[in-house]
């Protein structure tokens, strides 16, 4: 599934589906670009993924609705509800630990 | 102000040690592999090989395993290693048991799905959109440029370090304290614009609250720290000028609102908080000295693409 680009008008749409990944980025946010790259090589290796980005130098009041004090933060939502956050990049393996834990919980 | 360069020492003349590049033939590999990779086709298929998407029914004892119609994909790590890998190989239909060390697990494969990835083509090179990039050779060029970039990038802010050293000892100033005295006032009051819009005074700001915004623990100590650099940013300040006054570089207005218009933006301020925060005199100030970098920036560069020719790694 293509990787989701979010805005302030669809974004609690995108999130409330079955199982998503959301990374909140910034534009200036280099550590953010390396994160960008985990997640594409992720959804090329795991095409049923939602993931959802959501550029917060750009939307900063859903950044701050979402309690988001540092980029890149990913949080998991599954059916709408978060299931885990974690604030900085993490790698795709850190990534298949989260989804197993919580995908098939 | 008053100060001045009296004697300006060649920057052309400093004699710089630029590092050799060394190509990462692997890196640029992976590269071609996530190419490669995002373009990977999906299609039903009858046996599985790692990679491939599986669908399956579990029975177990195990309440993680009583489930039906279970998606992953083999070898990923994903949902479990070690069903996964045993899946390798299984077929349409094949039930499978594993044991894991907490309990069997039977599995049976209902669907699979194939995952082909295709060798780079011109066609995926060109959804990259890359301006100038249309064929694989070109985008192959084009990583190991971004390769030369990245090492040019990593050895530069030390080079042009050695550069300002040598340029500032080699050459004659005269320096005004009372231009000292404004390099330094620029900056505190910079700090103090920036501190008073997170509502806070610069001159009773706490250790806990200069933490993580300016390295000291006192406004004493922000004002010892700034006087202490304001001599080389003058000199900084002073040698762009003096670059300026030869090779046609100027601060001009529309530059500044461009300035003030990304700063306001980037730190979600108004323009008059943003014009509070960067003074004319303050962005003419730093423009100057960013200017004086550039220049030494681009000789780095030239001497590097010299020592390292590009097209002998292509």
């Amino acid at each position: 599934m293509p990787i989701q680009h979010a805005t302030a008008e669809n974004f609690e749409q995108l999130v409330s589906r079955d199982f998503v990944i959301v990374d909140f980025w910034g534009t200036t946010c280099v550590p953010c670009k390396l994160f960008a790259r985990v997640l594409e090589d992720l959804d090329a290796e795991i095409p049923f993924l939602n993931i959802v980005k959501l550029n917060t130098t750009d939307n900063p009041e859903i950044a701050e609705a979402y309690h988001i004090g540092a980029v890149p933060t990913v949080q998991f939502y599954k059916n709408g509800q978060l299931v885990e956050s974690h604030v900085g990049v993490m790698s795709a393996d850190d990534i298949k630990a989260v989804l197993s834990e919580h995908l098939y919980s | 102000m008053g100060s001045k360069v009296v004697s300006l020492f060649d920057y052309h003349d400093v004699p710089l040690d630029i590092p050799t590049f060394t190509l990462d033939g692997e890196a640029l590999t992976r590269e071609l592999e996530r190419l490669a990779n995002a373009h990977a086709t999906w299609e039903e298929g009858q046996s599985v090989s790692s990679g491939d998407m599986v669908i399956c029914d579990l029975l177990s004892e195990l309440p993680r395993y009583q489930r039906n119609q279970v998606r992953f994909i083999a070898g990923s790590g994903m949902f479990n290693r070690v069903i996964e890998d045993a899946l390798i190989d299984a077929r349409v239909g094949e039930k499978i048991e594993v044991t894991l060390p907490e309990g069997l697990v039977t599995v049976t494969v209902t669907s699979v799905v194939n995952r082909t990835v295709c060798p780079v083509d011109d066609e995926m090179v060109r959804d990259l959109c890359l301006e100038g990039v249309s064929t694989v050779d070109e985008y192959r060029r084009h990583l190991v440029s971004q390769q030369m970039a990245e090492h040019l990038a990593s050895i530069r802010f030390n080079l042009v370090g050695e550069i300002e050293r040598a340029v500032v000892e080699g050459s004659r100033f005269e320096l005004e304290e009372s231009d000292w005295e404004r390099a330094a006032s620029l900056e505190l009051n910079r700090c103090a614009a920036i501190a008073r819009q997170e509502g806070l005074d610069i001159k009773t700001m706490t250790p806990e609250q200069f933490a993580g915004r300016i390295p000291v623990r006192s406004y004493e100590e922000l004002v010892a720290m700034t006087q202490e650099t304001s001599w080389n940013s003058l000199r900084r300040f002073l040698l762009g000028r003096c670059y300026a006054a030869t090779d046609g570089f100027t601060v001009s207005e529309k530059d500044y609102r461009a300035h003030i218009e990304e700063y306001a933006k980037a730190w979600h301020l108004t323009d008059e908080q943003a014009r509070e925060a960067q003074p004319w005199e303050l962005y003419c100030f730093t423009s100057h000295c960013i200017h004086a970098y550039d220049l030494w920036g681009a000789w780095v560069e030239r001497r590097y693409y010299e020592i390292n020719d590009p097209s002998s790694f292509y």
